[in-house]
């Protein structure tokens, strides 16, 4: 049988291929120490996450942690990764939580990873009530951007 | 002339991305519970991470805390070279064997050369005296040169 190109010492039958490796291109944060919550989607972040990848077809995946807190018990609040919110707008991930107290602090994290992406891109991670106002605190964001 | 490695690209056209992909990775797990009192304690089973100047270091932690009586305030907080305090995630346990879990992320700023290396850790601490515990802890630490 003739050899066959790109497969020295692999048999790609009994080794599949092995996971996209991938490069750290780059990595950002943000942190805020409180944010108000209202009844419509509003920032939690200080300012937008923007970044520009080094390379066509970067992915970021958006890590979020914090805690919520209610004036008023048994509040909702829905928080939402937002991929260009001054553009596309997609949400990448939504949750919701509830606060069962007052002054009873629920703590949340979310992580998700944006498909694909070219040229510069924004992250914000918003959040509404249900009925009444929250308190977002503690928040903090890391982003890392990688090749693939 | 040919150059060995380079075929099908041109270095001058394609520069290769900036070489920010060696990251180190760190975890622990520490299956121990730690008793939590008004003064902070670490939950890292084996002390600190370190880094060196010019790192940044992103810290993911998930855990779970529970307490013998309720409503007991805890502070969970990321601190560089047991001093500064970095971040703080404030948790409420609500009631006895009501354990709450919770994970956090943080990614700390360049760090600059004040020490060498420098000492990561995540403590946490309540906010009155009541008995408390943290447990099943997992850290993962991701350590980039900048």
């Amino acid at each position: 049988m003739s050899k066959v190109a790109g497969i020295h010492n692999k048999s790609p039958e009994t080794y599949p291929s092995s996971p996209v490796k991938s490069n750290v291109l780059e990595t950002l944060r943000g942190v805020n120490p409180s944010a108000p919550i209202n009844g419509s989607f509003a920032s939690i972040l200080t300012s937008l996450i923007m970044f520009t990848p080094s390379v066509a077809g970067a992915y970021a995946t958006v890590l979020v942690s914090g805690f919520i807190e209610s004036p008023s018990p048994d509040g909702e609040m829905t928080l939402q990764i937002v991929l260009d919110p001054s553009g596309s707008d997609i949400v990448e991930l939504a949750s919701t939580f509830e606060v069962h107290a007052a002054g009873a602090p629920v703590p949340f994290s979310m992580v998700v990873r944006t498909g694909s992406l070219t040229g510069p891109h924004s992250i914000d991670v918003q959040a509404k009530t249900t009925s009444g106002t929250a308190t977002a605190a503690g928040i903090s964001v890391v982003v890392i951007v990688t090749s693939a | 002339m040919k150059i060995a490695g380079l075929k099908g690209r041109s270095p001058e056209t394609y520069p290769s991305p900036r070489a920010n992909g060696l990251v180190t990775t760190n975890s622990e797990v520490n299956t121990n519970p730690v008793a939590l009192t008004m003064t902070q304690a670490n939950l890292f089973g084996a002390g600190s991470f370190g880094a060196v100047p010019g790192d940044k270091v992103i810290i993911a932690y998930s855990g779970v805390i529970s307490a013998v009586s309720g409503s007991i305030l805890v502070d969970v907080s990321v601190v560089l070279d047991n001093a500064v305090t970095l971040y703080t995630l404030q948790l409420e346990v609500k009631a006895a064997t009501v354990p709450l879990p919770f994970s956090l992320v943080f990614e700390t700023p360049v760090l600059d050369d004040t020490l060498d290396p420098h000492a990561i850790t995540v403590v946490a601490s309540t906010e009155s005296g009541t008995a408390t515990v943290a447990a099943n802890g997992s850290v993962i630490i991701i350590i980039i040169p900048s």
